[in-house]
């Protein structure tokens, strides 16, 4: 048995030795061509280099796939020892030349980095992408879980697909994988925005498509070493791989589509009111998340909480002393956000005034965490009579100052478009001071009118 | 079409058999390739499964070699089960497939020590002799061979563990005439030495005639003839006619195919006998003589256009 077990080995590495060495020398003979200012695309060289590696492990996955199809190799039909045997040494060798082929194109590039020969703006072209992701953190870490997962998956998938199709099936198949599903970092030829949308947070997850893939790879080899029909097992195998390759992304997607209704509630931590004794925070209701969002308050004066659902989009904006909330409301496709206020010692809620905005305002659409351009900020005055609200403008860039006239409930726009940077707000009796921007600006509460303050130079 | 004649109604030998099957069967879609299929291949014969391009032989013995899986029946292999005993039939059988896809970067030699790790039983000196024999350049690669020296190649490989049973699938075919005869007759050659059986497909019927003692036709998945070749050419002979009129419809038992020519009546038969001969003087020809056919002509009879 283990005289066999050696002739298969023996033949692997027979086999296999010249394409593992052309694939660890191939990286850097391409970058030294490429050091001599030999221009591939427009693309980083690094990568080029990578997604030639892989382009041509994905041909010589499939080629052998195809090669055990069947058990149609002659080891598998003549020799008496389990027919899947050949196929599977076949697999396990060839899925470690490929991953030793990764290992040289890395240990290349870091030899020739140390060497010196790649260095100036090479260095930053070269290293770009995988591998300067590799280098910010533990290279044994990246290594293992780049290398073995994208080289793994790639492998398992060109190669089952090839075992069960065709070579030509498996390689087609195999391209689209190293774009999509391993193409983070391969610069333009990267079309993971297809899947991940805008937001570069889902690449996180290609970790868990590229061990689901090369786990359903494998499945789908075990299917197709059974003594199930052909075609049956063909089907199985395809159905398995493909139920992976359209349903993770699928799930990904609604899982992504979930996650934006989780943080269309604009992102804050807790707010505080002025002395410190409130504070406010989003608790679970208990209810679909997707509707209603949990805020409670808690007097620590008192060592009182209360708590209130409310439905989303929400931004609470600010506490008061009193225990007054103020909180900022957009039905979906509206276009007007709605202030409101909240009496926590009564436990009610009161619609202030609606504001002309941005339809979709307060609804990430795409990105999934704070932004912080579409952060509101509000200041009420000390006599819970006047707020000064700042909103993402609906034209062009800044933000809209809109005065907000809580005892008439009536909000007017005072200065629209601006950037306006203010923490810190001076109130009188009929105007409202921003300051901490460079340029004080005084914003007349009665009028409704907002200018520049002239600052008097001081003589010397 | 005529009557089946199969291993079933065959007289009860005393004879153990190397390969036997029961309604063995393979469908492949609605096509019904191998259609219960009842074979039985004594020991020690030079079995020859004859048929058309298409007839359903390869898949016959790629489902004796566990190679396919049957949709239904059974196989047995030196008494072992087609399907459980696959490991121990591939130790005690040697097969050439058609077509035989070997390593073609390694050199003859190099298969050879390749293949010898696989059998328990490998005769080293028998490997040499045969290499010797069929003259097979050692350091040469095998895709550099001939098609000849590939297929003996391949029968080295299957002979130097001394199988029992030796399954050969259209050995000669892409072969030229002076090659296919040699590689027959050092088959021949080869395993009678040791008595064992030898069971191979083709559709070059007057090639196998001057080897095989037993014969299986197959045509259309079905088993048409299983009997020793002997037996066969006595069962089916021609019968001439010759009439001084055009000749009449003839109506002869096991009739199988007949043809005019001029005033001449040949009238092919299976199960010839003295009815048959009695029937065909019925007819009244002025002249009768009975001919012996040659394996192609019964063929041709059997699975060929114009067969009554």
């Amino acid at each position: 048995m283990m005289r066999a077990l050696g002739r298969l080995l023996w033949k692997e590495l027979w086999v296999g030795w010249p394409f593992a060495l052309l694939g660890a020398a191939l990286p850097p003979l391409t970058a030294l061509l490429i050091r001599r200012e030999v221009d591939i695309l427009d693309i980083p060289p690094g990568n080029v280099t990578l997604f030639l590696v892989l382009l041509g492990l994905v041909a010589w996955a499939a080629l052998q796939g195809a090669g055990t199809r069947d058990r149609c190799s002659y080891a598998g039909i003549h020799f008496p020892i389990h027919p899947a045997r050949p196929a599977l040494v076949t697999f396990v060798m060839q899925l470690l030349f490929a991953l030793g082929i990764v290992g040289g194109y890395l240990l290349a590039l870091y030899l020739l980095r140390d060497f010196g020969v790649l260095s100036g703006p090479l260095s930053t072209r070269v290293l770009n992408g995988e591998i300067r992701t590799m280098l910010q953190g533990d290279i044994t870490r990246h290594f293992l879980i780049t290398a073995f997962l994208a080289i793994g998956s790639t492998y398992a998938l060109c190669f089952v697909v090839g075992q069960a199709l065709s070579a030509p099936a498996g390689i087609v198949v195999g391209v689209f994988w190293v774009i999509f599903g391993i193409g983070e970092g391969l610069g333009p030829l990267s079309f993971g925005w297809v899947l991940h949308g805008y937001d570069l947070n889902m690449n996180e997850r290609m970790p868990f498509l590229q061990v689901a893939m090369t786990a359903a790879a494998l499945l789908a080899f075990g299917v197709l070493l059974t003594r199930l029909a052909f075609p049956v097992r063909r089907l199985l195998a395809c159905l398995l791989l493909g139920a992976v390759a359209v349903g993770m992304p699928a799930y990904f997607w609604y899982e992504d589509s979930r996650a934006k209704w989780e943080y269309d509630v604009i992102y804050w931590g807790e707010v505080d009111s002025s002395d410190g004794a409130l504070r406010l925070e989003i608790v679970p209701t208990g209810e679909n998340i997707r509707d209603a969002v949990g805020l409670r308050l808690t007097d620590y004066r008192r060592d009182a909480q209360t708590t209130r659902p409310f439905p989303r989009p929400l931004a609470p904006t600010a506490v008061l002393d009193s225990g007054m909330v103020f909180l900022l409301s957009q039905p979906r496709g509206a276009t007007t956000v709605t202030l409101l206020r909240w009496d926590t010692a009564a436990d009610t809620v009161e619609e202030i005034c609606a504001i002309p905005s941005e339809k979709g305002l307060m609804t990430s659409q795409r990105m999934r965490y704070y932004d912080p351009s579409v952060n509101p900020l509000m200041h009420v005055g000390p006599d819970g009579a006047h707020a000064l609200l700042l909103l993402p403008t609906q034209v062009g860039d800044g933000e809209d100052l809109w005065h907000v006239d809580l005892v008439r409930k009536r909000a007017r726009l005072v200065r629209p478009a601006r950037w306006i940077i203010s923490e810190t707000v001076s109130w009188t009796d009929d105007a409202a001071i921003l300051s901490d921007n460079g340029e004080p600006l005084r914003v007349d509460l009665r009028a409704g009118t907002a200018a520049p303050m002239p600052v008097a130079r001081r003589e010397r | 079409m005529p009557e089946v004649l199969d291993a079933r109604r065959m007289p009860e030998m005393e004879l153990a058999y190397a390969i036997e099957t029961r309604d063995l069967t393979r469908r492949f879609g609605k096509k019904v390739v191998v259609d219960h299929l009842n074979l039985r291949v004594p020991r020690g014969s030079i079995f020859a499964f004859l048929g058309r391009n298409g007839a359903g032989k390869t898949t016959a013995i790629r489902m004796l070699l566990d190679l396919l899986n049957p949709t239904d029946g059974e196989a047995t292999l030196l008494g072992l089960d087609s399907v459980k005993g696959a490991r121990d039939i591939r130790r005690r059988t040697g097969y050439v497939a058609q077509d035989e896809a070997m390593y073609d970067w390694m050199t003859v030699d190099r298969m050879i020590w390749f293949c010898r790790g696989f059998y328990p039983t490998w005769d080293d000196a028998l490997a040499a002799d045969l290499r010797r024999q069929l003259d097979l350049p050692g350091s040469q690669r095998i895709r550099a061979l001939s098609r000849g020296k590939q297929a003996q190649l391949a029968l080295l490989l299957a002979m130097a563990f001394r199988p029992e049973l030796l399954i050969l699938d259209e050995p000669t075919a892409g072969l030229d005439v002076v090659v296919r005869r040699e590689f027959l007759e050092g088959v021949i050659e080869l395993a009678q030495e040791e008595g064992r059986t030898i069971f191979f497909s083709s559709h070059l019927v007057h090639e196998v005639e001057r080897v095989a003692d037993w014969v299986g036709i197959m045509e259309e998945g079905k088993l048409l003839y299983c009997a020793p070749l002997e037996e066969l050419k006595a069962s089916v002979r021609r019968i001439v006619c010759t009439f001084p009129e055009p000749p009449p419809t003839p109506e002869l038992p096991g009739l199988l195919r007949a043809e005019v020519e001029g005033k001449t009546l040949l009238c092919t038969v299976r199960d010839f006998g003295e009815a048959t001969l009695a029937a065909a003087r019925a007819l009244n020809p002025t002249a009768l003589a009975v001919e012996d056919l040659s394996l192609e002509d019964i063929f041709v009879a059997l699975v060929g256009k114009g067969a009554v």
